[in-house]
């Protein structure tokens, strides 16, 4: 039972930050309807922002955090311009090319600044947030203060979308881009504002991801990157509750299959689970039966 | 236009016709020559510069260079000089491969093969046909020499597995023990079976048996709760000091109350932890043939000398890459190549063939311990038991 336990709690843990980045696939995707791969990557820059900042310029550690989420945001707004604007109007399969090439150019620039050699990111310590559960349970503050971020973070956005004006010209874009244009919306805008959030979620993610596993390389965003956007696709691809929801589903079932069936075949076991998930709902988990687009 | 053009081309064909001629002028005299016509034996290195497993070839590349700056200052060969010639393999075979051509084509007269084991594999079996000697300093690994012309410094996995579960019954560190390691890599499997073998003979009764990979080598969460859970009190982990590094992170913040026990491998933790992470690695046992605190003349010679040239303290790695060329010296010695006037009109074949013989006879005192040859290029030495303490390696005691 402990075993039990403790493997849904790193699950969710695990989930979160899967949330996090599906999150920003699954708002670019509702609102510019694209796939925008190089959204992984963004974490890694983030990840070594923080790096930058707290081990070459000796700033404290929640300094490093802020000017992360910054510069991601910065980032998420140049590359939309530079990358993706040119190209709106273009058929989707340009955009999607453009976008993994976006995603190599961010790869292979932090290899030539930082090197392939992996590099401890210096993230705030969070024990003060241990919790214990009876006498062999336990959860690491780095783990709880995940889900807080992930809680909280989906929360806003959430109320975001649904209560503020720019969340309605968001929603009003997704909808219909054309009509929206029509009604006065700044469509341009909607979508720089959108790359911009989902970029500042992912310097988010890449805070839990440094608290949970140290360590960073140029790669580190791809493999988290592309879980997160199966978990996008598993929750239904343009709905905010979807990928919070095939986040944590993701995050669970990866710890189980790990945890009951093998540490070897964990990648098999989760993408098997959403082959079978396309056949059978192919618009994902919550996709059509809310048809709540960002 | 395009007369000129041709023109031109021409007169590069004819320029680079001429270069390559006056390449050949100097071969057929036999050996390169500095300009005091000492000859320079060239020694040809390969190993990760950058990459994942940048610590080890930095590592052997700078133990390596120091030596050869000794003996060329010390002269024991009159007539002799040697010159070092490092190429960057990122780890990865197939550009060793590259890189083994390459140095040939630079006129490489002795291999020191690569520095992991995969890329010593492939090196070893791209240089039979060139016969030269293939002298690795570190590739571990049982199967990754092999061949006639390949020797190594380091001992290898089996030995080192099998001395891994001696010494842990010595010290009487643990009767219950969990594995964790690779399972996608020669270097992790090889410790694991003769530890596994050895452990049985003694008694030592092995509670999990815990794997990754290199594609799941970030989340061990998994790994480290049934870890805890099967009342395991050591973790023996024949692992690399990347994936060390963030193993102990995640087990430390999981509070995994054990003894952490790794091989030559670890080596290099130390520095991969850093100062964010430094009290991860505190108390962590690592079995190595180096020790850098030692008082023996040899070794306090060459920490100096490496901490005046590169302000870091040489792990084994170094002293590996240090010893290798001694090595050379000693067979090349042993050989009969005494002076610089007995190599003048020695076939390649012959130099080759000679130095091969000759390391079988030899035994070097190097930083790494005291080593004699086999045929079959296996050497043995006696690894110490370390710990680190306070971001630094001590020699183990029991409590």
């Amino acid at each position: 039972m402990t075993l039990f336990l403790e493997t849904i709690i790193q699950g969710i843990s695990l989930g979160s930050i899967y949330a996090l980045i599906a999150l920003g696939y699954t708002m670019v995707y509702g609102i510019a309807k694209m796939l925008n791969f190089a959204h992984g990557d963004i974490i890694m820059v983030g990840a070594y922002v923080i790096y930058t900042s707290v081990t070459m310029a000796t700033l404290p550690a929640w300094i490093g955090v802020i000017i992360s989420i910054i510069f991601c945001s910065a980032l998420g707004i140049t590359i939309e311009f530079l990358a993706y604007k040119p190209l709106r109007g273009a058929p989707s399969l340009n955009v999607l090319i453009t976008a993994i090439g976006v995603s190599y150019f961010l790869q292979n620039l932090a290899l030539l600044i930082f090197g392939g050699n992996q590099k401890a990111v210096p993230v705030p310590n969070m024990s003060f947030l241990n919790i214990k559960l009876g006498s062999t349970l336990s959860i690491s503050g780095e783990t709880v203060f995940t889900i807080l971020v992930t809680v909280v973070l989906m929360i806003a956005l959430t109320l975001f979308i649904n209560k503020t004006k720019l969340g309605k010209a968001m929603r009003a874009v997704s909808e219909d881009r054309d009509a929206a244009q029509l009604m006065g919306i700044n469509v341009n805008r909607t979508i720089t504002v959108t790359f911009a959030i989902g970029s500042a979620l992912a310097a988010f993610a890449s805070l839990c991801y440094g608290m949970n596993y140290a360590y960073i390389k140029p790669t580190t965003g791809s493999m988290p990157g592309i879980k997160a956007f199966t978990a996008a696709v598993f929750g239904g691809i343009g709905s905010i509750s979807g990928a919070m929801f095939g986040g944590f589903l993701m995050g669970i079932f990866e710890k189980l299959a790990s945890a009951y069936i093998s540490t070897q075949l964990t990648d098999t076991i989760v993408f098997g689970v959403l082959m079978i998930m396309l056949v059978v709902r192919p618009t994902g988990l919550l996709g059509k039966k809310l048809n709540e687009k960002v | 236009m395009k007369r000129i053009l041709a023109l031109a081309l021409a007169v590069l064909m004819l320029v680079g016709a001429l270069s390559l001629t006056a390449c050949q002028t100097t071969d057929s005299e036999g050996w390169e020559k500095d300009a005091d016509g000492n000859i320079i034996i060239k020694i040809g290195g390969i190993g990760p510069l950058t990459g994942d497993y940048a610590s080890y070839g930095v590592s052997v590349k700078n133990g390596a260079t120091i030596a050869v700056e000794e003996i060329n200052a010390a002269n024991p060969i009159p007539g002799v000089k040697f010159e070092l010639l490092f190429q960057d393999s990122e780890g990865d075979g197939t550009k060793a491969v590259s890189a083994f051509g390459k140095l040939v084509d630079d006129g490489m007269d002795i291999s020191l093969g690569g520095v992991l084991s995969g890329e010593t594999k492939e090196i070893v079996t791209a240089s039979v046909e060139s016969g030269m000697l293939l002298l690795t300093p570190t590739a571990s690994a049982l199967n990754c020499i092999g061949e006639a012309n390949a020797f190594r410094v380091c001992f290898n996995d089996p030995q080192q597995g099998e001395v891994a579960a001696q010494q842990i019954k010595n010290y009487g560190l643990a009767t219950k023990i969990a594995l964790f390691y690779d399972n996608g890599s020669d270097y992790s499997i090889g410790n694991i079976n003769t530890f596994k073998e050895k452990a049985a003979e003694l008694g030592l009764e092995i509670v999990t048996d815990q794997t990754y990979s290199e594609t799941s080598n970030t989340d061990f969460s998994t790994q480290i709760t049934a870890i805890k859970n099967s009342g395991a009190e050591l973790v023996f982990m024949p692992i690399y000091y990347n994936d060390a590094a963030k193993f102990l992170r995640q087990a430390r913040t999981a509070e995994l109350d054990v003894v952490y026990f790794g091989v030559d491998g670890l080596d290099g933790v130390i520095a991969e932890c850093g100062e964010a992470n430094k009290a991860d690695c505190e108390d962590v046992i690592l079995m190595t043939p180096f020790y850098a605190d030692s008082e023996q003349d040899v070794i306090k010679n060459f920490v100096d000398t490496y901490k005046t040239a590169h302000n870091a303290i040489p792990d084994q790695f170094a002293a590996d890459g240090y010893d290798a060329i001694y090595v050379i010296v000693e067979a090349l010695k042993q050989a009969g190549y005494t002076t610089g006037e007995r190599l003048e009109g020695v076939t390649t074949e012959g130099f080759n063939a000679a130095l091969i013989g000759a390391m079988t006879n030899i035994t070097v005192t190097g930083a790494t311990g005291t080593m004699k040859w086999t045929a079959n290029g296996e050497t043995s030495k006696n690894p110490l038991v370390l710990q680190i303490k306070d971001g630094k390696y001590v020699e183990y005691k029991a409590e």
